[in-house]
């Protein structure tokens, strides 16, 4: 639909281009209800690392001598990257063996001269929430302002509303690649002149739309029977596999996702073999990674960064389909293992 | 620290993850307990692999130091459970 009829360039003025414009809008208005925004706050980038690059860069200083920025030391690669693009040299704040960030060691890293803190809702690879809620007053006393990427939580928790700057991201919740979310709070010091304007995909922004609405809608429906269904992955794994080992917060975190570390075996057999069964899943294992360096999250928790493998169930999945997983990862283990051991 | 002697002596340069961890494991199955072995890997995962490994076995990180044969690499000095 949004295919036929928003193909227009909506910053025209032309009858299709009007269309476009009322779609767009459309689009916005979704996802400002999904995400608990104003419709007037968000913009789309061409691509989530765009908008989380954007969501740090954007940001004016607020004071003469700008101070460094605070992320979390298991924030995404991108944002990490954009804080030391910053000019000052960032400070990252360490987590616990869960992947989560204390909250007061995160406060404590912020000084009244800190540009912006950085603070995932949820991390990316392990599922663990972090505790945006906990250090947001004390960001707003010392008025710095809070990065909350949300590219793994949105449209599968709710996003506290404390947020200064918020990037969300398609690709992670059904939606289209090619395009990511970035709101802006009214009021935070943004300079939006730093970004040449670039005329939005309607139908990626539209389908964008559609995907968090019915994810937001599937996660209220069946998020605390994916969440039963993670906790027995994780502690049947665990107990089934030897040196087996569930990694990130066993409550706080997504409902869908579960992160398990198998020592001895390396995460890209587990994953090509898992392929090979018919389950889709991910390794944030070094070999699996282009420049075969650990996972800075992994290594971050201390937790093992070989045989790593991250499962994002499907809101549909089946309690059967969990049994079949459970009864076909330990042998595809216990073979990889006889093949190195 | 200097690490007490006998001990074994493992080189892992150039294998890959989990190969050195799957070394001090068979270390651990063939030595007796509290062995000390000293393990030589070159693998950045390695770094963060060997102290998480003796975390959730109970070994003792002992000491790590970088190689000084001129073939790269860190020495880690591994106290194995008791």
């Amino acid at each position: 639909m949004a295919l036929d009829a928003g193909w227009a360039d909506p910053t025209r003025l032309y009858g299709e281009a009007r269309q476009s414009q009322l779609l767009l809008d459309a689009a916005k208005e979704s996802i400002a209800v999904s995400l608990g925004v104003r419709a007037d706050e968000i913009s789309f980038t061409p691509s989530v690392a765009l908008a989380r690059r954007r969501a740090v860069a954007g940001l004016v200083p607020t004071t003469r001598h700008p101070g460094p920025v605070v992320t979390s030391a298991v924030e995404h690669s991108t944002i990490i990257g954009a804080a030391q693009a910053f000019g000052q040299p960032m400070v990252e704040v360490g987590v616990d063996s869960f992947g989560q960030v204390d909250p007061d060691d995160f406060l404590a890293a912020c000084r009244p001269e800190t540009t912006a803190a950085c603070l995932q809702v949820a991390n990316q690879e392990v599922g663990t929430l972090q505790p945006v809620e906990a250090v947001s007053t004390g960001l707003a006393m010392r008025g710095i302002p809070l990065v909350c990427d949300a590219s793994a939580a949105a449209g599968y928790v709710d996003i506290p509303p404390v947020w200064s700057v918020l990037t969300a991201a398609p690709e992670s919740f059904g939606g289209p690649s090619g395009i990511g979310i970035l709101a802006v709070r009214t009021g935070v010091r943004w300079n939006p002149s730093e970004f040449a304007d670039e005329s939005t995909s309607v139908p990626l922004a539209t389908a964008a739309a559609i995907a968090l609405e019915e994810s937001s809608r599937q996660a209220a429906q069946h998020g605390s029977r994916v969440s039963e269904l993670v906790d027995l992955l994780r502690t049947r794994m665990a107990a089934e596999i030897p040196d087996c080992h569930a990694v990130g917060h066993p409550m706080q975190r997504l409902p869908h996702v579960v992160t398990l570390t198998c020592m001895y075996v390396d995460g890209e057999t587990l994953v090509r073999e898992l392929d090979r069964e018919g389950f889709s899943v991910a390794s944030g294992s070094a070999c699996v990674a282009e420049d075969l360096l650990p996972s800075h999250v992994l290594a971050a928790m201390g937790a093992l960064t070989h045989g790593n493998l991250r499962i994002g169930l499907p809101w549909d999945v089946t309690r059967a389909d969990v049994e079949r997983f459970m009864v076909v990862l330990p042998q595809i283990v216990d073979e990889a293992r006889g093949r190195l051991l | 620290m200097t690490p007490p002697e006998p001990h074994t002596l493992i080189d892992e340069r150039g294998s890959r993850c989990p190969l050195p961890i799957i070394a001090l494991s068979k270390a651990l199955g063939g030595l007796p307990p509290a062995s000390i072995v000293e393990i030589i890997a070159d693998d950045p995962a390695a770094d963060v692999d060997i102290p998480a490994w003796c975390r959730l076995k109970g070994a003792h990180l002992m000491d790590s130091f970088a190689a000084s044969d001129g073939n790269g690499g860190v020495h880690y000095v591994v106290q194995l459970p008791g």
